[in-house]
């Protein structure tokens, strides 16, 4: 299914021309945007600018109307979801999935399963992984009694036991207080000095602010601007759209 | 030797002192006592090869009689019209009910069927079937086929005389077998895939797992371990026709211990059967000879179905995880209060 193209741009992720109609409804209109290796690029947007529909497309679960998506300059563009997985993307949803009969530590399990054969293996990882987003007291524990913050975390380690290339965080920092916020702040500077790629859709700007080195501005399901974190706040159009209703929001 | 023991599956030694213990059932029982442990032996691991699909796959199946049937007739037809021994019939009518699971799951994932919907499709295609061989010279249509009784029958011939403890025995190791493969399954990969799809098949996909790929597993073991019992519920009661082998009435056999015992655990299926079986036994028996009192009862047909019934109501009411799959609940939840409570300590100090 991939096919090759002329990238001599070493994008990790190109969004070239991404529209995505759902019956008449246009809720992306021809998005194009690049991640580079190493970059980490916040999703910025009203409510229903098209930021999930957006991470839907690029994990596969469902294909864009139209425009492609490439990783790595090979086209992902209708692949089903778990194969996107394995060539290295790894997202987490903004309504947690947890599974919820299994153990924090085996939800984990599932995801290190994909990069070692071998389940011993895959169980160390997998208390790596839990130990390091600070789940390690829960690790027995049955996913479905987590709370939220905890299912966040969950989220995160799934996607980190995956070990991508390309990490999608769908509103990790929503719903949780404050004081949750910063040890998960925390945890994804960590990640990013791990070298780990990652593009992030976020309410909480005060977080966009701080871990983007781009932000690109969805609105109406069009990008509206892009740049980096001051750029984009000093853009007028953007004030207007979005910043203007929002700022009040972050700072309370 | 501890530490060869701490690698072991702990179910594998439950399993191990079970299948000791229940070899020497039959030494207990008299004639008609073994024959209500083979019925228990023989719906647990019918239970149990459904509760692979349902349980852990959460794929409910209304529909099980397919598989059953598909591994009744193929023992009955080879038997009779061929002459081969119903082991080669019990394994091509376990590869009949894999491909068949196969097939009509596959059709069902394909266009996204699920709930009730999945439910409606999976009785379909035992109607299906049953109408099918009805309708079949090639199986005898509503005529069935009957076990011919072989002079100096052995093990091969899987033909016993009646009340023998034998059928018990062959039961037992398929029994055995359906829990190893069971246990097995439950703790490789697939098994954890298969779980995790159950919960959430969308972020199961999104972590590498290909959905259809392991449900299509699930319900192909499922149908195969369904298969072979129906070949020996043919030789157990010497009798097969289409109701029988393709009927509701034997899906619903199938599914109820599990429901009753604890879907999702190993155990459950094998627990409801020990419940069920007898109580079914009590009830016709009480229905053939009612005491003075009930003595309205007498030759009514129906009365241990209506006893079902109000089981399963009120169980689905009080324990709605079953009877096994309470009690396993329960320990979980006081296990869990512990961490919780050593949380609390750790914090603190």
């Amino acid at each position: 299914m991939s096919v090759d193209t002329a990238a001599s741009d070493g994008a990790l992720l190109s969004i070239r021309g991404v529209t995505k109609t759902f019956s008449g409804l246009t809720a992306l209109e021809d998005v194009s945007f690049e991640v580079q290796p190493g970059q980490i690029k916040g999703v910025i947007g009203p409510n229903g600018a098209g930021k999930t529909t957006l991470f839907n497309v690029i994990a596969g679960s469902f294909p864009p109307t139209a425009g492609e998506v490439l990783l790595r300059g090979k086209v992902v563009t209708g692949l089903p979801s778990h194969r996107i997985a394995r060539a290295g993307i790894a997202r987490t949803y903004q309504l947690m999935k947890p599974f919820g009969t299994l153990s924090v530590r085996d939800n984990v399990l599932i995801a290190a399963l994909q990069r070692t054969g071998s389940m011993k293996e895959a169980r160390v990882r997998a208390g790596d992984v839990v130990e390091r987003v600070g789940l390690a007291s829960w690790a027995d524990d049955q996913a479905a009694g987590l709370s939220t913050a905890g299912r966040k975390r969950l989220e995160l380690a799934r996607a980190l036991a995956l070990e991508p290339d390309l990490l999608l965080l769908d509103e990790v920092l929503a719903g949780l207080v404050p004081s949750e916020r910063a040890p998960v702040m925390e945890l994804l500077a960590e990640i990013r000095r791990g070298g780990v790629t990652m593009l992030f859709v976020e309410h909480v700007m005060a977080a966009v602010m701080e871990l983007s080195d781009e932000i690109v501005v969805l609105h109406h399901g069009q990008v509206l601007a892009t740049g980096t974190p001051d750029q984009v706040t000093s853009d007028p159009a953007v004030v207007e759209a979005y910043l203007g209703e929002e700022q009040s929001d972050a700072d309370a | 030797m501890t530490r060869l023991l701490g690698r072991v599956d702990p179910n594998y030694l439950v399993l191990a002192a079970l299948a000791v213990a229940l070899l020497f059932v039959p030494f207990f029982l008299e004639g008609a006592g073994v024959e209500v442990a083979v019925r228990i032996l023989m719906f647990g691991m019918l239970a149990t090869a459904w509760n692979v699909m349902a349980g852990y796959a959460g794929l409910f199946s209304f529909g099980h009689a397919a598989y059953f049937g598909l591994g009744a007739y193929s023992g009955a037809y080879l038997l009779v019209v061929h002459g081969l021994s119903p082991w080669i019939g019990m394994v091509v009518g376990m590869v009949l009910g894999a491909a068949f699971a196969a097939m009509t799951g596959f059709l069902s994932f394909r266009y996204k069927l699920t709930g009730a919907y999945f439910v409606l499709t999976t009785f379909a295609f035992a109607e299906m079937l049953r109408l099918i061989a009805l309708n079949l010279d090639l199986v005898n249509g509503a005529v069935g086929f009957r076990v011919p009784i072989v002079r100096d029958a052995t093990i091969w011939d899987l033909q016993f005389a009646p009340g023998s403890p034998a059928y018990y025995y062959v039961i037992l190791g398929m029994l055995i077998v359906t829990l190893v493969v069971t246990i097995a399954l439950t703790r490789s990969r697939s098994g954890y895939f298969i779980v995790a799809i159950r919960d959430n098949e969308d972020a199961a996909a999104s972590l590498g797992v290909n959905p259809l790929r392991y449900k299509l597993l699930a319900v192909s073991v499922s149908g195969a371990l369904t298969a072979a019992g129906g070949t020996f519920y043919f030789q157990f009661l010497f009798f097969i026709d289409p109701p029988i082998a393709f009927g509701a009435p034997i899906s619903v056999e199938i599914l109820l211990p599990a429901i009753i015992g604890g879907m999702g655990t190993l155990w459950g299926p094998l627990v409801g059967a020990a419940l069920l079986v007898p109580l079914s036994e009590l009830t016709s028996s009480l229905v053939r000879s009612p005491p003075g009192f009930l003595g309205f009862l007498e030759g009514r047909s129906g009365v241990d179905l209506m006893l079902f019934g109000a089981l399963l109501v009120a169980i689905i009411i009080f324990l709605p995880r079953g009877v096994y799959g309470t009690i396993v609940d329960r320990i979980g939840v006081s296990k869990a209060r512990k961490r919780g409570r050593q949380r609390q300590l750790e914090g603190a100090s």
